[in-house]
């Protein structure tokens, strides 16, 4: 189908699935109990428990719940949190300028480092360094993140002190990037707008190992997918064909190579976020980064329900997103990519 | 006896990176099925004849592979690891190949507004992380209370969750070839019943793709374990035997220089993870190279 | 740019793993003329092109000497192999004369777009900025062939690329590829599996089979006095066949309608052919000729359900009752049978299984397996196959197998998609002999949908065309 029509099409469904997320968000965690229930089990008495309940107004019938759930939902608003009664979306957006600058580097790094490493497997598949490449990709790829992190963090920080133990900034910088304008809360931005080049290089030095421990996991895979993209490429009868006629050279490679694989590499881009999320949870307790991920595993060892159902929908929000601009651009750019039921 | 000698067939004809993953799993097998009589203590314990162990010993005769922090034998505990996560792997791939398969199915053969809905639904399913959908479980069931059915459950039903909409994929795109295919539209045609068309016909030929699939499952759900004991979720040490708890404990052991607390955990969780991906990465490879020379 | 150089192969043999594809094959190719390269699939000839072609699959080992000329241009069966799916289609022909020939990019265009309407398609400009997915089988099958003249080749291979097409568009083809090689003298190999076509349009065949050469000569000298028995069997199977003259029918409509409109599955609201005021009489035999692409086996889709259909005074007899639609109990008097004998079985299941998988519900338990040896028999195969995987089959023997499946079920009307298409011309006589005989002994009515008026002239009573 045309381009535009498949972009409708796909906005639409997008919208469709976040709603449909919400829903399925807070029908899964109403499943699970009581969120006053939840939060304060074991620690006050149970009649506290049921007149908290009742006041809440966690007794009322479900459905008048959910609209008011969804209701508050489409105004911006994700409700208090269950134990200190704040605003569920100001600690969002606290807790978010830095798990998107950490996924923005963690992207980078991948995408550098994995798309020629996985030209070059392709090119060279069958021999021994392509094939050795390939084992150690597995390896890398079956290696816990959690367990890679910390591995990181012991050798790097503490047997070779190359790093900080933690943290995104050192003091010194935190206190300098405070007072300068502007103050986003987007360490990278902030410092590279404010033109002060110490703090940039003290956010990267910081944010090294985390990036390093879950962008090379994340490469792993994504070579295994631009490998395997690139070697169907190779033995496409139009490549062949234009091989034989002008040769293997640039334009060859690059108009019938890379071109027909882009769009794929791209949308596994967008699979692979989720893989991204699940280990930046990880490197965030590791290097106490405190994101959307520190955000959630805090919420979820203080059984704060609210917060947790916060999170989650934020997550499902950003999940979604990321995967509609790689669907939209990689529709843009093949033909084949047009299609809305794969 | 036919089985048997099918797997030792399929072993011969293996490439090296496969059969070490075949290997690696029958490892895995072996220990789970013999752990609780191959474990010289049990997970918790922190006393044999009325002494205590040491803690943070290291590797010595009574404990071959060292004590915990907290006073646990390590050799037993790493053992006995392999019980929830065999389990989470035993729950969550039947559950996710079923419902995942079946929709496929469907959706391949009932299309139109069947095959709409179902896409859906795949695709809300698949916007979940399993680990984030995990620690969500974990919060609810038992209320907070971590144990071993608690964490084993939680782990299991968010990795099937996570891959349902992987194999419903999978298999529809399979299905829809088979569907195609001259003796399935034969059978349509002559007025054959749907459900016989598609229990015999098509999901005996569309289930192909699985294996590879299964493995990455397996894989990933052991590591959906760990990483909730990691954090903190789970199975916590008394009431079970769980890697990721022990080696978020071990972090600690070994800024003191005490390696033996992560180590041996570590060991047996990429024992696990590695041998499955292993399976998956080279049987697609395999498979793809026989094809190719039998034509 | 023609090199005046006679090429040839010599001695070539190509292998892959455990066997030999294409075993010590010689044979020249001179230039300003059309060999042919004659056999059924499996012969090696495809093999053959790809290897003069320099397209050979990596795995595949090549023996022998293989003097193809620098310039060659490959047309394969399947043309959305020959374009990339991302690269809109004029550009990609466009490439081949900016690099191939030299043009600046606006002339290539230009002269892309001039091709791409010789080739008999409309709107041509419009059609440049398409991609291949966009076009049909045999519209891009005519760019490809556009692609690789517009490289100027010394040598031009057709592999069964025009087999896809109806009758006018091959003409089509061949022709402008005949008048290209008159003002370049470029040769052409021309591979196929039809006797007709290598008559009408080479000067020198080459016959292979199972990956040797059999025979090769003049076209003239080969086809008139083969000189191998099989090519002799394959000339002459046309000729063999008897069509019986006394068929009986009855006044006694088995299935009339006044309209059926059949729509596409994915898009409700798109009409992919429609027919009007069909009627077939009890132990008739109608055949609907129609060019690929046409929409004759939408149309039986369209009437068996498979597809969305609306039909309008739908009236069925079946053993004795009166339908207004073909209901799931009306499709049980069906019989069906498809073109690709290799598509039309479980691959799984061992043919005695499959025939029993038909029968289950309509015959009787107890005597399913009496019935499979009948059936069997009926199509002159020998009970052991019921017991053999369809891998272990030939094309002939499966094809036979399918429709002994259809007749299993005692089946009123027998439904036949291009039965024959997919088989050598003397298997196709043995099918149609089949046919006739077993519509007489069971009184069948008889649909048969075919693009070849040899095989509907020659199993029908009258002909319908779409």
């Amino acid at each position: 189908m045309s381009l535009l029509r498949y972009a409708i099409l796909r906005l639409i469904s997008g919208a469709l699935l976040i709603v449909a997320s919400a829903t399925a968000i807070f029908l899964l965690m109403r499943l699970l109990g009581n969120p006053i229930a939840i939060a304060l089990a074991g620690r006050v008495s149970e009649e506290e428990i049921a007149l908290r309940t009742e006041a809440a107004g966690l007794n009322r019938p479900l459905q008048v719940q959910f609209f008011e759930y969804i209701g508050k939902l489409l105004g911006g608003s994700l409700g208090q949190t269950t134990l200190s009664s704040q605003d569920v979306e100001l600690l969002l957006w606290e807790a978010l300028p830095a798990s998107l600058e950490f996924g923005f580097l963690v992207l980078l790094f991948a995408a550098v480092i994995s798309t020629p490493i996985g030209f070059y497997a392709a090119h060279n598949a069958g021999r021994l360094r392509s094939e050795s490449l390939r084992v150690s990709a597995i390896v890398l790829y079956a290696t816990p993140i959690f367990l890679f992190a910390v591995l990181l963090k012991i050798v790097f920080t503490v047997w070779i002190p190359l790093f900080p133990v933690a943290g995104r900034l050192s003091v010194n910088s935190q206190i300098a990037l405070q007072t300068q304008s502007p103050n986003t809360g987007f360490i990278f931005f902030d410092a590279l707008a404010s033109g002060n080049w110490l703090a940039v290089a003290d956010y990267l030095i910081h944010m090294a190992l985390p990036v390093v421990a879950v962008g090379l996991v994340l490469s792993a895979s994504l070579i295994r997918a631009v490998r395997v993209t690139v070697l169907e490429q190779l033995t496409s009868d139009w490549y062949l064909e234009t091989r034989n006629k002008f040769g293997d050279n640039r334009q060859t490679a690059t108009t019938h190579l890379f071109r027909p694989a882009l769009a794929t590499i791209i949308t596994s881009f967008g699979t692979q976020a989720i893989v991204v999320l699940t280990g930046m949870v990880f490197a965030e307790k590791v290097f106490e980064i405190r994101g959307l991920g520190y955000l959630l595993t805090e919420a979820v060892l203080s059984r704060d329900y609210n917060l947790v159902q916060g999170i989650v929908v934020a997550i499902a929000l950003i999940v979604i997103a990321i995967n509609l601009v790689t669907d939209l651009i990689a529709a843009a750019i093949d033909p084949r990519f047009r299609k809305l039921v794969r | 006896m036919r089985l048997f000698s099918n797997l030792l067939n399929k072993f011969k004809m293996a490439s090296l990176p496969l059969r070490s993953g075949y290997l690696m799993i029958g490892l895995v097998f072996l220990v789970y099925v013999f752990g609780p009589y191959l474990a010289p203590f049990d997970f918790d314990q922190i006393r044999d004849d009325g002494t205590k162990f040491q803690t943070l010993a290291p590797p010595n005769a009574a404990h071959l592979f060292g004590t915990s922090n907290l006073g646990f034998d390590v050799l037993s505990r790493t053992i006995l690891g392999f019980q929830p996560a065999v389990a989470v792997i035993v729950i969550s791939v039947p559950l996710g190949v079923v419902i995942g398969s079946i929709a496929g199915v469907l959706a391949a053969f009932f299309r139109g507004w069947v095959d709409r809905i179902l896409n859906f639904l795949a695709d809300l399913l698949f916007v979940f992380p399993a680990l984030v959908l995990s620690m969500v479980v974990s919060l609810g069931i038992y209320a907070g209370q971590t144990g071993f059915v608690s964490g084993v459950m939680a782990a299991a039903i968010s990795t099937a969750i996570a891959f349902i909409p992987k194999y419903f994929r999978a298999v529809r795109v399979e299905a829809s070839q088979v569907i195609g295919s001259g003796y399935v539209q034969i059978s349509i045609a002559s007025g054959v019943s749907s459900w016989r068309i598609l229990a015999q016909q098509v999901l005996p030929n569309s289930i192909r793709v699985l294996p590879i699939l299964i493995s990455k499952n397996a894989a990933d759900a052991v590591l959906v374990l760990a990483g909730l004991g990691f954090l903190g979720l789970g199975i916590t040490p008394d009431t079970g035997a769980e890697w990721g708890y022990d080696l978020s404990l071990a972090v600690g052991d070994l800024l003191v220089g005490a390696w033996w607390t992560a180590f041996f955990p570590s060991l047996a969780l990429l024992l696990l993870v590695l041998g499955f991906s292993l399976i998956a990465e080279w049987s697609a490879e395999d498979s793809l190279r026989r094809k190719r020379e039998s034509l | 740019m023609t090199n005046k150089e006679n090429f040839a192969v010599q001695e070539l043999s190509l292998g892959i793993a455990s066997r030999w594809l294409v075993e010590d094959v010689s044979f020249e190719i001179p230039m300003n003329q059309t060999v042919g390269l004659f056999g059924s699939s499996g012969s090696g000839k495809s093999s053959i092109a790809r290897a003069l072609a320099n397209q050979l699959a990596p795995e595949i080992i090549t023996r022998g000497i293989l003097s193809a000329p620098e310039r060659t241009s490959l047309v394969q069966q399947n043309p959305f192999l020959s374009f990339n799916p991302v690269i809109c289609v004029g550009d990609q022909i466009a490439e081949v004369l900016v690099r191939g020939k030299g043009m600046e990019q606006k002339e290539a265009s230009i002269q892309a777009v001039k091709l791409i309407g010789d080739l008999g398609l409309t709107e041509p400009a419009k059609r440049y900025k398409d991609f291949s997915l966009q076009f049909s089988g045999g519209e891009l099958q005519r760019l490809a062939v556009a692609k690789a003249l517009a490289f100027d080749p010394n040598l031009l291979i057709l592999d069964e690329a025009t087999s896809a097409l109806d009758e006018a568009n091959q003409n089509l083809v061949l022709d402008f590829v005949g008048r290209h090689q008159q003002q370049t003298g470029c040769a052409v190999i021309l591979v196929s599996h039809s006797l007709e076509l290598i008559k009408e349009r080479c000067s020198y065949a080459v016959f292979l089979e199972s990956g040797q050469v059999m025979e090769q000569g003049s076209v003239d000298t080969l086809l008139t006095i083969p000189k191998s028995e099989r090519l002799q069997k394959l000339v002459s199977a046309r000729q063999g066949f008897r069509k019986n003259t006394n068929s009986k029918l009855s006044s006694e409509q088995i299935l009339s309608f006044e309209e059926i409109t059949v729509f596409n599955p994915d898009q409700p609201r798109s009409e992919l052919v429609s027919v009007s005021n069909f009627s077939l009489a009890k132990g008739e035999s109608v055949g609907i000729v129609a060019p690929s692409g046409s929409g004759k086996s939408s149309l039986l889709k369209g009437l068996l359900g498979s597809y969305p259909a609306k039909l309008r005074n739908a009236k069925l007899t079946l053993r004795e009752t009166v339908l207004t639609r073909v209901s799931q109990k009306a499709k049980q008097s069906f019989g069906y049978v498809l073109q690709d004998p290799r598509d039309s079985f479980d691959p799984r299941r061992i043919i005695g299984s499959s025939l029993a998988f038909a029968a289950k519900g309509i015959v009787a338990k107890g005597i399913i397996e009496k019935a499979i040896v009948e059936v069997l028999d009926d199509v002159g195969l020998d009970t052991s196959f019921a017991t053999r995987l369809p891998s272990q089959l030939s094309g002939g023997q499966l094809q036979r197998a399918s429709i002994a499946r259809s007749l299993i079920t005692k089946p009123e009307v027998l439904f036949l998609d291009e039965p024959t298409s997919a088989l050598d011309q003397e298997n196709e006589v043995l099918i149609l002999d089949l046919l006739q005989s077993l519509r007489e002994k069971y009184g069948l009515t008889i649909l048969l949908i075919s693009h070849s008026s040899f095989v509907t002239k020659a199993a029908t009573d009258r002909v319908i065309s779409l």
